[in-house]
């Protein structure tokens, strides 16, 4: 109120009006906060919050997508680690047979034909096995969308004992030597998979055709390959299986502790961004309370004040 | 002095009574005019007239009654101006909010559904795509929440534009008035000039021009100087709008921003410095131009660093990358067609696979590293002349590619923020103004309105005067009646 000292009827109403409409606006306000359950409506409601916020809200979109990315990678670990389980168990198999065919002289003149044959089944285990999907992507193969060893089944090349026999061209490793990623946190990438070249090896030197060598050195008999080379390349070819399964294993470890990371970092951004834009419901309904307070007391004042004057008590 | 004469005395205050009473009358019945100023009647004793001849012996003689000296108009100058430059501050920043208000209701953020919420999506489309590169229907997703971004992009920039058209439609609709008010202000001079101010009651004609003069002190800021003659020149800027019972008219500029407005004498150039016209042209020349650049900028970051590694990248089929978005900014970017049509061509690998192999391509490097964007803070923004065209090789991109600016969300986020400063900012400002103007438009009301009680007051004042003088009159009549009689008698 202005300290006139002439008052009409005319300057007290502009000044009532002016005061209730204020009152009224402030009441607004609160009412939408508290209809929203939020105190941040519009930008102007609070620039530098929502700033803040919409910086947060980015923020959680990538958490929340590294989040999905490492338990992604690690259901590929997780395939890679029992996939390469079974193989260990395979060439373990592979390994007593190879023992016992170098050992046995009963055998030792002709070979034995269910030893060679029963390590020619477990190559087509491992094959099967080098041929694992996760989400229908070989895994294997690294960066590239191909059975690892495409010709491995196919008659003729990938079989021992056929005059066709060719090896090199049946285990040739056909995936990409770039393992697959995945991101974890801003910045950091991480191998979810290893290669099938760095597992089976390619070609000659793969591990399938060794398994080639030895069913035949167990038909044949041939004791001095079968404890000497064979056996030695076996145990080769095993500790590298070995070895690639507890890689998978120690980054399946360092996924599970980057996801509590992430988890907790999502929640953190999560309860700030909801400090900043929830309007505290019992402070909103107490002001607004005292607010609605203020307006009807302004109300009945001005119904009162702008009631009389001089003409109503003439007669 | 005689008896005669002193019923003309009654007579007089019988008839000052009864303008004064009048004036009341008129004051009361005007008590809620906008614009309305208290009339005062000036009444005044008049002197004896010397009496040459037989009466010379008195030597106390009375007036000869009272008489009207006129009806004032109780105005008040100083408020006045003040009233009319509050209301021109007021007018603009009303204005200035106004389109504050309407700039931000097209950034409703923060929400789940905005732009920067669809950025986000767009990252994170992005990002699944670097895990399953090969996948159709992840490519498939990506191409459209990327179209439904830009096409909230081309939306948002078609309605800062449509604001703007608005804002000039309605200055123009302003403009109309302002002339109108001009020119009656001059006609209202005019009929002050010619009605002399002792012969005809002007007081009315002056409270109207003054409330033209308070209407156009809201639309332009005027300042007002009175002549000797009762008439106003009104002034805006440095130009008169009215001079005297002259007029003249004020033009918007045809093309534009920036827009301006032009005087009809000479063609020179008028930039308002407050009302509604002043704060409109803020609008029209600052805040949209301004937000719709920043927003122009937010497309351009988006496109460059984008396609400034599709450049770099190959596509399922194992050929060079292809540009993702097209377009020059805000109002025109798009997802290439191409791409659009065949999802298959969005280059989100780093190499081919090895030439003669069958295997389809897994690698998402590329994608992965465009999903990682907003984590960076700076972005290639340039736009290659006539802007990211399909047919575009990495070679024509590569001037493009050497201006950096800030990251596509960082530069939402500042354009959102600005506007919510601006935006704030006006709100407060036009509240502070809006105490302001209200105190001060009361306090001319006090100093010229009409207050009942006084009037009332001044009724009872005057109806007491009236029977006063008519008492006097019948007891002048009586003295006369018994000096008759006894001259007959």
């Amino acid at each position: 109120m202005s300290d006139v000292s002439r008052v009409t009827q005319q300057s007290a109403s502009i000044l009532m009006v002016a005061n209730l409409q204020s009152g009224l606006a402030q009441l607004t306000q609160l009412q939408e906060e508290a209809a929203t359950g939020k105190a941040i409506n519009q930008p102007s409601d609070n620039p530098a919050a929502t700033s803040e916020v919409l910086a947060l809200n980015t923020q959680l979109g990538r958490f929340s997508q590294y989040s999905s990315n490492i338990s992604d990678g690690q259901s590929w670990l997780n395939t890679a680690d029992t996939t390469l389980g079974s193989v260990v168990k395979s060439l373990d198999q592979v390994q007593t047979d190879v023992l016992s065919g170098a050992n046995s002289t009963a055998q030792a003149s002709g070979g034995s034909q269910a030893l060679s044959q029963e390590v020619l089944s477990v190559k087509q285990e491992i094959l099967a096995l080098a041929s694992t999907t996760y989400n229908n992507r070989p895994i294997f193969s690294g960066t590239y969308g191909v059975s690892p060893y495409p010709q491995g089944g196919a008659s003729g090349v990938s079989d021992p004992t056929s005059s066709s026999y060719d090896p090199a061209t049946a285990y040739a490793y056909a995936g990409s030597s770039s393992p697959v990623t995945r991101v974890v946190s801003p910045g950091q990438s991480v191998n979810v998979s290893v290669t099938g070249q760095q597992v089976f090896g390619s070609g000659t030197t793969s591990v399938f055709a060794l398994l080639d060598t030895i069913s035949q050195d167990l038909a044949k008999g041939n004791t001095t390959a079968l404890s000497g080379s064979d056996l030695s390349q076996l145990q080769t070819a095993l500790s590298t299986v070995t070895q690639a399964q507890g890689t998978a294993g120690a980054l399946g470890a360092s996924l599970a502790t980057d996801a509590s990371t992430v988890s907790s970092k999502v929640a953190a951004i999560q309860t700030q961004a909801a400090n900043l834009v929830d309007a505290p419901e019992d402070q909103v309904a107490s002001q607004l309370d005292l607010e609605e307070t203020a307006y009807q007391a302004a109300l009945e004042t001005t119904a009162k004040i702008i009631q009389p004057s001089l003409v109503q008590f003439l007669s | 002095m005689s008896d005669f004469s002193d019923l003309s005395v009654g007579l007089s205050g019988l008839e000052a009574q009864q303008v004064a009473l009048d004036t009341v009358g008129q004051n009361v019945a005007n008590a809620s005019t906008p614009g309305y100023v208290e009339e005062q009647v000036q009444l005044s004793a008049v002197s004896a007239v010397q009496h040459l001849g037989f009466d010379q012996s008195a030597s106390a003689q009375p007036g000869d009654g009272v008489e009207v000296g006129g009806i004032e108009r109780l105005s008040n100058t100083y408020l006045q101006q003040r009233s009319y430059t509050e209301q021109g501050n007021q007018g603009m920043l009303t204005a200035q909010q106004t389109g504050l208000q309407a700039v931000q209701a097209n950034f409703p953020e923060p929400s789940t559904t905005g732009i920067s919420a669809q950025l986000t999506q767009l990252w994170q489309d992005w990002s699944t795509l670097a895990n399953n590169p090969s996948d159709g229907a992840t490519r498939s997703t990506l191409v459209q929440d990327a179209a439904s971004l830009t096409s909230s992009l081309n939306q948002t920039s078609t309605a800062l534009n449509t604001l703007s058209q608005q804002t000039v439609q309605t200055m123009t609709g302003t403009l109309g008035q302002v002339n109108q008010e001009a020119s009656q202000i001059a006609s209202l001079n005019q009929q002050m000039m010619q009605g002399s101010p002792n012969s005809t009651n002007v007081n009315e004609l002056a409270d109207q021009r003054d409330e033209l003069i308070s209407q156009l002190s809201s639309q332009l800021g005027v300042n007002v100087t009175y002549n000797a003659n009762g008439t106003a020149n009104v002034y805006a800027g440095s130009e008169a709008l009215v001079s005297g019972v002259n007029s003249q008219t004020l033009s918007l500029s045809s093309g534009g921003p920036p827009y301006s407005l032009a005087w009809s004498q000479d063609q020179s150039s008028f930039q308002p410095s407050s009302g509604t016209l002043a704060g409109n042209l803020d609008v029209v020349n600052q805040y949209v131009p301004g937000y719709q650049q920043e927003l122009d900028q937010v497309a351009q970051s988006l496109m460059g660093s984008v396609n400034n590694l599709m450049s770099t990248g190959y596509d399922l089929n194992g050929n060079p990358g292809t540009p993702f978005f097209l377009g020059t900014g805000a109002s025109d970017i798009e997802v290439n067609p191409a791409v659009a049509a065949d999802p298959s061509l969005i280059a989100a690998a780093s190499a081919p696979v090895t030439s003669g192999s069958s295997a389809t391509n897994e690698d998402g490097s590329i994608a992965a590293e465009v999903g990682e964007l907003p984590n960076s803070q700076t972005a290639t923004i340039g736009v290659p002349s006539g802007g990211w065209s399909a047919g575009g090789s990495a070679s024509s991109w590569a001037g493009a590619t050497t201006t950096t600016g800030p990251e596509a969300d960082t530069a939402y986020n500042q354009l959102v923020t600005g506007i919510g400063q601006a935006t704030s900012t006006a709100n407060n400002s036009l509240t502070n103004q809006q105490a302001v103007t209200t105190n001060v438009n009361s306090a001319l009301q006090s100093a010229t309105g009409v207050n009942t009680d006084q009037e009332m007051t001044n009724m009872v004042m005057y109806q007491n005067a009236y029977d006063a003088s008519a008492k006097f009159i019948s007891t002048v009549d009586t003295v006369l009646q018994s000096l008759l009689s006894m001259v007959n008698g």
